[in-house]
């Protein structure tokens, strides 16, 4: 049988001993249980990690520049980025030249004075120029390094090219000319992955 | 002596160790929010093209190369090789659209023929689209997976699987753009 005690007056009168304990247990701490929270952290984290590779190439979403779909294997690097969009070419997010007439009529003109008419095979001027300093650029930190002949093979010479969707092929050539020309060796076409 | 149940000394293994699982939080939340700032849902992919090298270096191979060459124009595709090794295909355009269901398989009968050839020249017009240069490259690089596997005769006489087209496309004419 339960002792009984009596309480003073202010508490309520007569409870049993075992009100008493369940009442201490109840004045304790709460524990909030975050197990199972960080189960879903953990999930969240690592379906973030598996799409952050993807990212890392650093496309800028617009509505001016609509990649064309292709069902390629997954593949992803790195390298200079030169984006065709509708209204202008950028290099390395550097705005090298805008195209002539409306973006929505999407002609893609190049402005006057982007190619030499008398020396076409120099390629698009303002982009041979951008390319090539940043070629010059890295040859410069190159040849600083402690070992020069080492970092000056550490050139892929690789270039993401993100074009849109309408661009004519000639507009692509003579990109990849210039390119070229500047001293890159390897186009790597950004397209959107399409399900297979 | 009995002692009372509130009184009596538990052993150290009986007591509940508690995890401090609020810096763990701490961090995993952190991680997040970088990780959604860098996230992106576009996926997407790269197809690589180098750029064609003129070499002066003499081929001493015996056999002539397929050099298979496709020719893009606004009228339609045609199929040819330099030594002439296949006959020449024209596939002209239905409506808008490239016939490339008829394109991807006259490649599967050549790569039948040709199973250790990997490379494949495109020649397009100044005025054919980039979109259906990305789709003509997608026909011309795999199998479908509905589509029975080719089996090429390697080193030794072994059999392997192969699923693969011509994967490896290169531009032909990024110089004269002819």
């Amino acid at each position: 049988m339960a002792e009984e005690v009596v309480l003073p007056p202010s508490t309520g009168g007569v409870r049993s001993r075992r009100a008493r304990r369940m009442q201490r247990r109840k004045k304790q701490a709460f524990a909030l249980q975050l197990t199972s929270l960080m189960d879903v952290l953990i999930i969240i984290v690592i379906f973030l990690l598996k799409s952050y590779g993807i990212s890392s190439m650093g496309i800028v979403q617009s509505d001016k520049l609509e990649l064309p779909s292709s069902k390629a294997p997954d593949s992803f690097g790195e390298g200079m980025t030169l984006v065709i969009s509708q209204e202008r070419i950028t290099v390395d997010n550097d705005v090298i030249l805008k195209f002539q007439g409306d973006a929505k009529e999407k002609k893609f003109l190049l402005p006057e004075g982007a190619v030499d008419p008398a020396n076409p095979e120099k390629g698009i001027l303002p982009i041979y120029d951008a390319l090539k300093k940043k070629k010059d650029d890295f040859d410069l930190l190159a040849s600083r390094a402690p070992n020069p002949e080492d970092a000056a093979k550490k050139w892929t010479g690789d270039i993401l090219v993100q074009a849109d969707k309408s661009v004519k092929y000639d507009l692509v050539r003579q990109i990849m000319f210039t390119a070229g020309l500047a001293g890159y060796k390897q186009f790597r076409l950004t397209v959107e992955k399409q399900p297979e | 002596m009995l002692r009372r149940p509130s009184t009596r000394r538990r052993s150290k293994s009986q007591e509940q160790i508690e995890l401090p699982l609020v810096p763990i939080m701490d961090a995993f939340v952190t991680l997040i929010a970088f990780l959604l700032m860098a996230t992106s849902l576009l996926s997407v992919t790269l197809i690589d093209t180098p750029v064609p090298i003129m070499s002066t270096l003499q081929d001493d191979s015996k056999e002539k190369p397929l050099t298979l060459t496709v020719k893009v124009t606004d009228d339609g595709i045609k199929l040819t090789s330099a030594f002439k090794l296949i006959p020449e295909q024209d596939f002209p355009k239905t409506g808008k659209d490239y016939e490339y269901d008829k394109f991807h398989e006259a490649l599967i009968a050549i790569k039948t023929k040709f199973p250790k050839d990997r490379k494949i020249i495109f020649m397009p017009s100044g005025t054919v689209s980039y979109n259906d240069l990305v789709q003509l490259m997608d026909a011309s690089r795999k199998l479908k997976k509905t589509e029975p596997t080719l089996y090429v005769t390697g080193e030794g006489g072994v059999q392997k699987a192969e699923t693969d087209l011509f994967p490896e496309v290169v531009f032909g004419n990024i110089v004269s753009g002819n």
